[in-house]
């Protein structure tokens, strides 16, 4: 049972209440409307990567996954699972991203993200030699993206850890990322 | 110095360079710059929590600077701390945040949300013993304010210490104006 109960349509404001009767039925969106004014800018920023990234998916998805782990979401996991299915991933990466040291299943490339995402999150601050590492793999528009969607999930893991989110009773099928970019387009539609 | 090389604002097009323009030149806006739009959905978010929110702003600013200081992320504290004194904080509260949630300084509710942005930091998630005091008192909108202001810092920080960007030379920006976002 979440902490704080989830607002209820009526008592949303109409273009949140327009808004999350677009979106998937996931409870993290029904508890963020209860941020009001910062539910639309959240669900933008999160659709920016999401739909209209520029790192290959894959290694978004493992990266995100490593973060739920390691900040120990069961809700952020169980979502970006089936995300990460709905693209294709393997079960068996899938399983070996729960460990937090390099596997031979990723490759140099997501090895070294995945270690960036490790030291975020253990130290704030990533180190010269995994800096400069992540720098032969990948660009510096890249190299930011990544920073803001590792910290995302960093975000978003204590918000559904400290306001104890609910797993929903049914998965939505797909992946979702689809009806977020629609309901996020027809936002600045109107806005 | 950073570790990458600042977006060249001159090289910005279409709705990039209109984010750009509207933004304060400050150093944090021009190293995300590289994410072209992401720059503008980043920015949208962060006014909304700064300008818009039911949040008391001066428990607000208690919990970013907080975070600031647990992260040592020095340019954010900076920025954040001008941004205390514009609403009105005295020395001694900023002082304070960088103490303790026990620091004279505070009163009650302070205390509770230094108490409950220190067990987010560290933990993850808030026990009982931080998050019934402050729920008890604020509104359900505000703890999902705050929880959400707490995790949007720590991104921020971590964002900040990983480009190593450098606070702004004199002159160069006014920063942030609250009575501009307030206004919006």
């Amino acid at each position: 049972m979440a902490r704080v109960s989830y607002p209820e349509p009526d008592d949303l404001t109409p273009a949140n209440r327009n808004l999350m009767a677009q979106l998937p039925p996931l409870n993290v969106f029904r508890m963020m409307s209860g941020t009001g004014a910062s539910f639309a800018p959240f669900m933008s920023f999160i659709s920016a990567y999401l739909n209209d990234g520029i790192l290959d998916q894959e290694l978004r998805e493992l990266v995100i996954l490593r973060v739920g782990h390691l900040c120990g979401s069961a809700y952020e996991v169980h979502q970006h699972e089936r995300v990460a299915r709905t693209l294709g991933i393997s079960d068996e990466r899938i399983q070996a991203v729960k460990v937090n040291s390099s596997s031979p299943i990723f490759n140099t490339m997501e090895n070294t993200a995945l270690a960036f995402a490790d030291e975020q999150v253990a130290n704030i601050k990533v180190s010269d030699a995994t800096f400069a590492a992540t720098q032969e793999h990948l660009s510096d528009p890249e190299i930011v993206e990544l920073t803001l969607v590792i910290n995302t999930y960093i975000m978003v893991c204590r918000f559904l850890e400290t306001l104890e989110v609910d797993l929903e009773e049914q998965d939505i099928t797909g992946s979702g990322l689809e009806e977020i970019e629609r309901s996020v387009k027809a936002l600045s539609g109107t806005n | 110095m950073a570790r990458i090389p600042y977006f060249d604002p001159a090289s910005a097009e279409g709705r990039l360079k209109e984010t750009i323009n509207k933004l304060p030149n400050l150093n944090i806006f021009r190293m995300m710059g590289h994410s072209g739009d992401m720059l503008a959905k980043f920015t949208g978010l962060g006014n909304q929590i700064l300008g818009r929110s039911d949040l008391d702003p001066v428990l607000r600013e208690i919990a970013i600077v907080r975070v600031g200081v647990l992260s040592k992320a020095t340019y954010e504290v900076y920025q954040h701390e001008r941004i205390s004194r514009q609403i009105g904080m005295s020395e001694d509260l900023i002082q304070a945040i960088h103490e303790g949630p026990k620091a004279s300084a505070f009163d009650e509710m302070q205390a509770h949300v230094m108490a409950y942005t220190d067990d987010i930091v560290l933990n993850v998630r808030a026990s009982d013993a931080t998050f019934n005091p402050l729920s008890e008192k604020l509104s359900y909108k505000e703890m999902q304010e705050l929880t959400l202001t707490i995790g949007y810092y720590m991104m921020v920080s971590r964002f900040l210490e990983t480009f190593d960007v450098d606070i702004e030379e004199e002159g160069q920006s006014e920063g942030v104006n609250m009575k501009d976002l307030e206004r919006q």
